[in-house]
């Protein structure tokens, strides 16, 4: 519980999101703290990578406040808002690497494009990156196409880190991994978040990732917070969604792994 | 790490018995290393003991962490650092230690990119004659059996190849039949043979100007699309789905595309052809004062049957060419967004190409044979 009392860096007010007549989201009211790995969860439907969106700027809710690192996103002119886009790193569902550059020159694409640094040490920061995320420096020349889903997503964290950002957005981090690949992600991002003192946000559906890295979670059902707290917190809410999210027989593995290995 | 403006600064000092201090201060971050990092960096001498000073830093992330290991070189002292800050540092230099290797600038030199340059055509050269045989090989067991002909996709190519580019090849040919007429019947009205304007718009539009004007519209309308779409759905493994399926890619995306085209183009092309002539017809009348029904009468004498068909008879070879070109650069697209822009590039490029070369073919052809 690293994050508990820290200062608030993400603060969503009473946010709403509709696509035409639908409502996604009816007035979300959550706050993410500094060093905390905070996730978002919910069945599929629920809204969790549109509010993930929203927190990324990505898309504009139709009511509500979102205040980014203290800054109200609504009233922050674009100049600022690249700006404090910087500060973030996002990982996005597929990876979403640059198919026609190779990994490091993905990684190498942010530090290019807002940094002046020169071109053999923003090199060498690549590929201290990639050695961050695990990935050793013959991966660098390679094609995206050429790698596996692992290391593609491992990749992607990497450009993700480039800028060193404060705050790391990781929408469904392991799925597509296998169980083995998947784990080593989890620990790669607690390392990383203790390393660095990362924020982390997270979108999943992975128990085992919830049980394993979650400091705090937030239960998405029906456009609303279902529940919103610790592991033990949520899981005790009592909350139908909760209930069907977390006991069942999936759920109960995935608890019962987390606590032997805790 | 929070918004420190502050640049990291630093300074070199003899701390005695042979060690330096390298004292650092300020943000060590990604942003706030920048003006240090494009000059020269500063080197302690290669035998000293490096003590580094964090006492004054007031940010440090990886990008800062790696800079100070690269002037410290590797091994240092650290002292008046936060617990935070030291053990980031020990982090990166775990993995500074790993070395690096420099990038091999592999560049090939010219006669290497020409040799591979070469195989590459002929490889690809090669791989459209042999997927000319499956499409021939798949059409073939599709008109044994009709069920396998799939003609409601073939319809449905006619009207998105066809009907949908009527508007366009329309108003092309009928701008090009006033641009002949109006350029040649400049030259003519200086001999007074006005009403040879009818010889020079018939059979330029009808053996030439129409089938080309009209294959080449198609080859950037619809031959690219066929390659876009081919290309994408090879990305999305949907190719790959369609296989396991037990179903043939070429006998449901190349087979329709190339029957519904071989329809359309000759078609589009007789319209572009009365298009065409009613451009040329009425810049007739109005620069030449050559009245329409004196034009149609001249047409009559001047330009034959054999004329129109030649046009006519090159549309569905030029029409195979676009749809299998297309098609075919579509299945070459690798795995990514990228391959799928330039092969749709090329698609076109080469389309136009075997288009041109083959009319000239033609031309040499219909010679010979008094056409």
């Amino acid at each position: 519980m690293t994050g508990a009392g820290g200062e608030t860096v993400i603060r969503l007010e009473g946010v709403e999101t509709r696509f035409g007549p639908q409502r996604v989201h009816a007035g979300i009211d959550l706050e993410v703290r500094r060093g905390e790995i905070f996730a978002l969860v919910g069945g599929s439907g629920s809204g969790k990578t549109t509010l993930l969106r929203v927190m990324l700027l990505l898309h504009r809710p139709s009511a509500g406040r979102v205040v980014l690192l203290g800054r109200d996103a609504a009233r922050t002119p674009e100049r600022e808002l690249l700006a404090l886009r910087r500060r973030m790193g996002v990982l996005f569902q597929h990876d979403a690497l640059f198919s026609g550059l190779s990994l490091l020159e993905n990684v190498m694409v942010p530090l290019r494009e807002h940094t002046r640094l020169p071109e053999a040490l923003a090199r060498e920061l690549a590929l201290l990156r990639l050695a961050l995320v695990g990935l050793g420096p013959e991966t660098g020349p390679r094609l995206p196409e050429a790698l596996s889903g692992g290391m593609r997503k491992r990749g992607a964290l990497a450009r993700a880190l480039a800028l060193d950002p404060e705050l790391l957005f990781l929408d469904e981090p392991t799925a597509g991994l296998d169980p083995d690949a998947a784990g080593a992600f989890d620990e790669l991002v607690l390392r990383l978040r203790d390393a660095l003192g990362l924020t982390v946000v997270l979108v999943t559906h992975d128990l085992d990732t919830l049980m394993r890295i979650a400091d705090r979670i937030a239960l998405l059902a029906e456009g609303r917070i279902a529940a919103l707290g610790t592991r033990e917190e949520v899981l005790a809410s009592g909350h139908p969604a909760a209930r069907r999210f977390f006991h069942g027989p999936r759920g109960a593995a995935a608890r019962e792994r987390a606590w032997s290995r805790a | 790490m929070g918004e420190a403006a502050e640049a990291a600064r630093l300074a070199l000092e003899p701390a005695g018995e042979g060690a330096v201090r390298v004292r650092a201060a300020g943000a060590w971050t990604v942003r706030g290393i920048e003006p240090l990092a494009r000059a020269p960096l500063p080197a302690p001498p290669a035998d000293a003991r490096v003590v580094l000073d964090g006492s004054a830093v007031a940010a440090l992330d990886t990008a800062g962490a790696w800079l100070l290991w690269r002037i410290a070189g590797g091994e240092a002292e650290l002292t008046g650092w936060r617990p935070g800050f030291a053990a980031l540092l020990e982090l990166v230099r775990r993995h500074a230690r790993l070395g690096l290797p420099p990038e091999a600038h592999n560049r090939p030199g010219a006669l290497a990119a020409l040799g591979a340059r070469v195989v590459r055509q002929a490889r690809e050269a090669w791989s459209l004659l042999a997927f000319v045989g499956a499409v021939a090989l798949d059409l073939s067991r599709a008109l044994a059996r009709p069920r396998h002909l799939r003609l409601g996709l073939a319809l449905q190519e006619v009207q998105a190849a066809g009907v949908s580019a009527l508007p366009i090849v329309g108003l092309l040919a009928f701008l090009m039949g006033i641009v002949i007429a109006y350029q040649g019947g400049v030259q003519l009205r200086s001999y007074g043979a006005n009403i040879f304007v009818a010889d020079l718009v018939g059979l330029s539009v009808l053996r030439e100007i129409a089938p080309l004007i009209t294959a080449i519209l198609l080859a950037g309308r619809s031959g690219s699309a066929y390659t876009a779409q081919i290309g994408t759905m090879r990305v999305t493994e949907e190719i790959d789905a369609l296989r396991t399926l037990g179903l043939s890619p070429l006998e449901i995306l190349v087979v329709p595309k190339l029957l519904g085209l071989v329809l359309a183009l000759p078609l589009l092309t007789v319209y572009a052809d009365a298009l065409g002539v009613a451009g040329g017809m009425l810049m007739a009348q109005w620069v030449l004062e050559v009245s329409p029904s004196a034009f149609v009468e001249r047409l009559h004498q001047a330009v034959g049957l054999s004329d129109y068909l030649v046009g006519v008879g090159k549309a569905p070879v030029f029409a195979a060419l676009i749809a299998l070109v297309g098609c075919h650069r579509g299945f070459l697209a690798g795995a990514s967004a990228d391959s799928v822009g330039r092969q749709t590039t090329l698609s076109v490029v080469q389309a136009i190409f075997l288009i041109i070369v083959t009319d000239a073919a033609f031309s040499v052809v219909f010679s010979w044979l008094g056409l």
